[in-house]
């Protein structure tokens, strides 16, 4: 009896490295040599590029064929833990861009508490334990950081404008 | 040099260093979730301010006390701390649930002790002269070397051959970015010279370490707070003359553990599983065991413990990390500025030797705060996740930036993440892709290098017997897998699995992901 065909992530995933492997092939394709043939049979840099997307182009085409089991466990948790973890990603590129424009005090503060909230599943939160913990944090942080380590962090692009 | 490598070791700042490391380590191995590797990582940054000694005495804390930390979640919570715990839940947690915790724990926690001090007394036997034949070794034999660690791990490791070859490739594709070696050309860069440099390891560790494995367990909504009775725990746990009843069991788990730890990017999460298998199959009462039996915590811990001097070996030797934390520890040394591969025995002894000495001591440091804190622990576990997770984040994401002092690493760091989650998306295993990344720029230049000596193209790697034999067992080890299917198919088909596939099977219910 025939196996019903079966979408699923291995299969997607299988896609996507697939789709990876050509276009990382194209962009192998473009690499320039600064200078010829470096002696004796060196390949340049180009072989083991190719040698790579190949195999990566083969197990792909591999795991997809073998992948036709139904998925067992759902992606992160399911849709709305799916939905919870794209917003903590979120968070934490606006944090990349904060850091630099805002300076580390401010943007590390607002981000802690933010990733509290979202993280907080089911518990109930009073506002001020949040507000401590994120403070607290932050400044452990800038003192492991800039007093000790003397690492200095930004303190925001967006303030020198004024 | 004893007393150099001592004084190094008792030197105020290394001896501070150290001793802040293990029960950070303990602390991180504990908590489901969280292990030694993350807590490398997460740390890593910190090393950058530090003096290549106390980077070593830091780091080196933190692995051992990771290492141990593990069996306090798998026996109290019957979640494991980290991989190389599973098999320590099947016994510890029920001999825990019966109200002999703080045997299972002093069990556990000895155990974990004598493995750690045995392995790395070996290791520091056979790490110079496995070093001196290394460097006899070509470019010829270290590409066939690095190929075959690879596949090995790849067919070895949990999971499918071709999700690992694809984790490899990847791994290797993303250390390629950047300017090639032998001739420099630019790849891969699209124009930038942001990625002139390549992807920075350390935003790689933190990405798809720390927070794409963080974002995973908090998905799977690990949630550690059962009520404990700590009044239960009392005193060590076992007497020693009772626990060396067990000798021949220790020995055959530690020469387990040990062997498997040699092995590259193998760990203790291998190891516990077959030491365990191993040791119900030859028992004479093979029913105890999950009901709360001494053997089964013994074989484990000693097994997971015994494989960091296995990791140890290949990694100070050959430069090729035994395990993921032990590729971290060589980032650290790349960081410091201290080449890797065999001839770091020659160049730096003294740091080489500090290492053991810090294991070592580490080691006895974990012995001591592990068997006074058991009391503790039910309190460090319950430590909650939205408070705990949001940190360890904003230390990663800072960390990152302390790398170049530019908020591109920072960017970096987040791509890294969404490589991470989409490779947990495909059940891609890390083992594979960490080394795939610390491996395929030596693999690659070893390579060229070879075939630029050489008019015979790829056939001198042939030519050369060491290897040629290399290879041989390299790409044989890519039919193993499907020998391994098919075998355990006709098992499971007549029900006769083996005692490893069983342990496999039950270990696989935690879904712990290999690191």
């Amino acid at each position: 009896m025939k196996k019903k065909f079966v979408m699923n992530q291995d299969r997607i995933f299988s896609i996507c490295i697939l789709i990876f492997s050509i276009f990382m092939v194209y962009q192998t394709s473009k690499i320039k040599a600064l200078f010829g043939n470096v002696g004796g049979s060196d390949p340049g840099s180009k072989l083991f590029p190719y040698i790579l997307c190949i195999i990566m182009g083969i197990s792909a085409v591999g795991k997809f064929i073998r992948s036709n089991e139904p998925d067992t466990k759902p992606f992160f948790g399911g849709h709305r833990m799916r939905l919870r973890v794209a917003c903590i990603l979120i968070a934490v590129g606006v944090y990349s861009i904060a850091f630099k424009w805002i300076g580390f005090l401010p943007a590390t503060f607002m981000e802690l508490a933010i990733l509290v909230l979202l993280m907080k599943r089911n518990h109930h939160l009073k506002w001020y334990r949040v507000v401590l913990f994120s403070a607290a944090v932050t400044a452990v942080i800038y003192v492991v950081f800039h007093n000790i380590m003397k690492i200095y962090l930004p303190g925001g692009e967006l303030w020198k404008l004024f | 040099m004893i007393w150099t490598v001592l004084g190094n070791l008792f030197a105020p700042i290394n001896f501070f260093l150290m001793f802040i490391g293990v029960p950070i380590g303990i602390i991180f191995g504990a908590i489901p979730g969280l292990n030694a590797t993350t807590a490398m990582a997460l740390f890593l940054p910190l090393t950058f301010a530090m003096e290549p000694s106390g980077a070593i005495a830091f780091m080196g804390g933190i692995y051992v006390g990771g290492c141990s930390g593990g069996l306090i979640a798998s026996t109290l919570l019957n979640v494991p701390g980290s991989p190389a715990n599973i098999a320590t839940c099947f016994d510890g947690y029920p001999m825990a649930k019966s109200g002999r915790a703080s045997r299972a724990l002093g069990i556990g926690i000895f155990s974990s002790f004598l493995a750690t001090i045995g392995s790395l007394l070996v290791a520091m036997v056979l790490t110079a002269p496995i070093a001196k034949i290394a460097v006899l070794l070509g470019p010829w034999e270290y590409f066939a070397l690095c190929t075959a660690a690879i596949l090995l791990v790849i067919t070895i490791s949990k999971g499918e051959m071709f999700t690992g070859l694809i984790s490899a490739c990847m791994g290797i594709m993303l250390a390629m970015v950047g300017i090639a070696p032998v001739d420099g050309a630019k790849r891969f860069t699209f124009g930038t010279k942001t990625l002139l440099g390549g992807f920075p390891m350390l935003a790689l560790m933190l990405g798809v370490f720390a927070i794409a494995g963080l974002l995973e367990s908090f998905s799977d909504g690990v949630v550690f707070d059962k009520e404990l009775d700590t009044g239960k725990i009392k005193g060590v746990g076992i007497p020693l003359k009772e626990y060396f009843t067990h000798w021949k069991l220790i020995i055959k788990s530690f020469l387990i553990g040990l062997w498997i730890g040699f092995l590259p990017g193998m760990g203790g999460g291998l190891s516990n599983i077959v030491s365990y298998a191993m040791a119900k199959s030859s028992s004479e009462h093979p029913e105890k065991f999950g009901t709360g039996c001494d053997e089964g915590i013994i074989a484990s811990e000693i097994a997971n413990n015994a494989s960091i001097g296995g990791a140890i070996i290949p990694t100070i030797a050959l430069g090729i990390p035994g395990d993921t934390s032990c590729a971290i520890l060589l980032s650290c040394l790349i960081i410091q500025g201290i080449q890797s591969g065999p001839m770091l025995l020659n160049t730096n002894t003294d740091l080489v030797y500090l290492f053991y000495a810090v294991l070592l001591a580490g080691n006895i440091i974990t012995f001591v705060l592990e068997l006074g804190g058991i009391r503790t622990f039910p309190y460090i576990l319950r430590v909650p996740i939205h408070y705990l997770y949001p940190a360890i984040f904003t230390m990663c994401l800072v960390g990152s930036y302390t790398d170049t002092f530019s908020i591109s690493s920072i960017y970096f760091t987040a791509i890294m993440t969404l490589v991470g989650i989409f490779m947990i998306y495909g059940h891609a295993s890390m083992s594979p892709f960490i080394l795939g990344y610390i491996l395929g720029p030596m693999m690659e230049e070893y390579m060229r290098q070879g075939m630029t000596y050489s008019k015979n193209g790829f056939l001198i790697f042939f030519q050369r017997p060491v290897s040629c034999a290399l290879l041989l067992i390299a790409f044989a080890s890519l039919v193993w897998p499907f020998i391994r299917d098919a075998r355990a198919k006709r098992r499971a088909a007549s029900g006769r699995m083996t005692d490893v596939e069983k342990a496999e099977m039950e270990a696989n219910k935690f879904g712990v992901r290999d690191n």
